[in-house]
């Protein structure tokens, strides 16, 4: 219990641990719709212009005291929401290749990145720990700004759950029964943009996709019918933040890479315990 | 068959063009209350265009559709009509969604937005697999089960909404005959319940046993009919693409 222990008995780690759970929470469940409907890469595309977000945001915050004193979060999400849009109008210009738009946003974003990181002189641990996720990094704001945001996708998914589960099945059959396609896309995007730019702060921008996907993965492994298939993916998902965030404080390694680890851990274990067709 | 009953669908002079190809030319249709009508003609012949148009989900290029006596951009009451896709036969079989959950889908466009299931809604859901004969499988994902089986799960999501149109597209791709002989003998007995049916379908035999008209399709509606007429005038030579001329309506406009 000691090695628990310590995460609630210091401020910064009792921020950290919190904001795991409620990510090894969100994840899972936008990546369960993301996954079903093969969209498993846009997190991939919009986590890299969130990095493009966060080193604009260290960048300015070199030159303007305004952004100094700003958290990178609030940047990355206003990339990620925009990286969002983006897709979309790409997938309506690319209406026959859809997935185009992917590549696109996903390679303008580590470019922009790329760009940002040169002009502020290279590296520093700031942007160290946006990358590959931080167990002390995590502030009191990005505790209660990743709060509201869970908050809010919790209440948008739970209302928009049975749209957003009849789109991901059939879409033609959702939109005949009168289902508005543009308005639950839209809003199902913008929450993708919001968890992947809140869970960066613990899993990192280069593997926040993975906590998307790999819960997901092994959930599907298992689960009877689609209801079932959130709650083994949030299984999934809480016991790789948790263990993830416990051995990266005491092994002192980066957490992304711990948790995800331990979800691919998680996820032979799936595979082997039973072979099913996916 | 009651000529006096109301058109459920109203199609008017319409046309469709993919760019400069045209699929559908000056169709007139009109489907009454009661109809089990099958719609036949040859691969490429516009069929799921035709389909695709009465659902609004492609726009014609010209003519009108009215369903339920309103002009279809105006139509709003999508939960009287159930469609099963020809997709339904190809869909991820690997999706992890039971046989309740498919079904229930069929009722999320009538709930509505931001609301919630009730007791009754489950209760519909319920009814709806029973219908179809799947309740022991309703815990099943629905990628387990066989070919029929789906297809009945489809016909219940279509059903579960209470419709008084079914639209059925290829319903029996990839089912074996003993399922689809079921198949019709269950259309039939909810057509005779009240349900008015339109069918896209190949397999004319089985068809023709079960409809009560038959409308051929080849770009222009080559034939409007019922059941005896289509067997004793126009058979197979309509479906094989041959250019029969229009010589009967008789569904539509009352006379026989």
């Amino acid at each position: 219990m000691e090695i628990v222990a310590v995460f609630l008995e210091f401020d910064f780690l009792r921020n950290a641990f919190l904001t795991g759970i409620m990510i090894g929470f969100l994840a899972p469940i936008l990546g369960v719709f993301l996954v079903v409907r093969r969209l498993s890469l846009i997190a991939d595309a919009l986590s890299h212009i969130t990095l493009a977000g966060i080193a604009a945001s260290l960048l300015l915050g070199k030159y303007f005291s305004l952004f100094a004193g700003l958290t990178p979060l609030y940047l990355g999400i206003v990339f990620s929401v925009s990286g969002a849009l983006l897709i979309e109008k790409l997938r309506t210009v690319y209406k026959t290749y859809q997935e185009l738009s992917i590549p696109i946003i996903l390679s303008g974003g580590i470019g922009l990145g790329v760009v940002f990181i040169s002009l502020a002189d290279g590296f520093n641990t700031d942007l160290f720990n946006y990358l590959f996720g931080s167990v002390i990094a995590v502030t009191e704001t990005d505790f209660w700004t990743i709060s509201v945001i869970t908050l809010v996708v919790t209440l948008l998914l739970f209302f928009f759950y049975k749209e957003l589960f009849f789109l991901a099945f059939d879409e033609e059959q959702a939109i005949v029964s009168g289902i508005n396609k543009n308005l639950v896309h839209f809003i199902f995007i913008i929450l993708v943009a919001l968890v992947i730019a809140s869970a960066m702060r613990i899993v990192g921008i280069l593997l926040v996709s993975s906590l998307m996907t790999l819960p997901v993965a092994a959930s599907m492994r298992i689960a009877q019918g689609f209801k079932q298939m959130f709650i083994f993916a949030i299984i999934f998902g809480e016991l790789s933040v948790v263990i993830g965030l416990i051995s990266a404080y005491h092994l002192d390694i980066a957490p992304g890479g711990t948790i995800v680890v331990t979800a691919i851990l998680i996820l032979i274990i799936t595979i082997l315990l039973k072979r099913k067709r996916c | 068959m009651d000529y006096q009953a109301e058109n459920i669908i109203d199609i008017r002079s319409l046309s469709f063009q993919y760019g400069t190809r045209t699929v559908l030319e000056n169709i007139d249709l009109q489907i009454k209350k009661g109809t089990f009508l099958g719609l036949v003609g040859p691969n490429g012949s516009g069929k799921s265009t035709l389909i695709k148009c009465i659902l609004g989900l492609l726009q014609p290029t010209y003519g009108e559709i009215k369903l339920f006596n309103r002009p279809i951009d105006k139509f709003n009451q999508w939960h009287k009509i159930g469609f099963v896709s020809q997709k339904a036969n190809s869909f991820n079989s690997g999706f992890p969604a039971s046989v309740y959950e498919v079904v229930s889908m069929g009722l999320f466009g009538k709930v509505g937005l931001f609301r919630f299931f009730t007791k009754q809604h489950k209760e519909k859901v319920k009814q709806a697999i029973e219908l179809v004969g799947m309740t022991e499988y309703s815990k099943r994902n629905i990628g387990e089960l066989s070919g029929g089986q789906q297809q009945r799960v489809f016909i219940a999501r279509a059903l579960v909404s209470n419709p008084e149109l079914l639209i059925l597209d290829e319903p029996t791709v990839g089912v074996d005959i003993h399922s689809a002989t079921n198949f019709y003998h269950m259309l039939s007995n909810l057509n005779k319940s009240g349900l008015t049916l339109l069918l896209v379908t190949h397999d004319i035999a089985a068809m023709t046993e079960h409809v009560n008209a038959v409308a051929c399709l080849n770009k222009r509606l080559h034939f409007h009919g019922n059941t005896k007429e289509f067997q004793e005038n126009h058979g197979l030579s309509v479906f094989h693409g041959q250019e029969v001329p229009l010589r009967a309506h008789s569904i539509s406009y009352g006379g026989n």
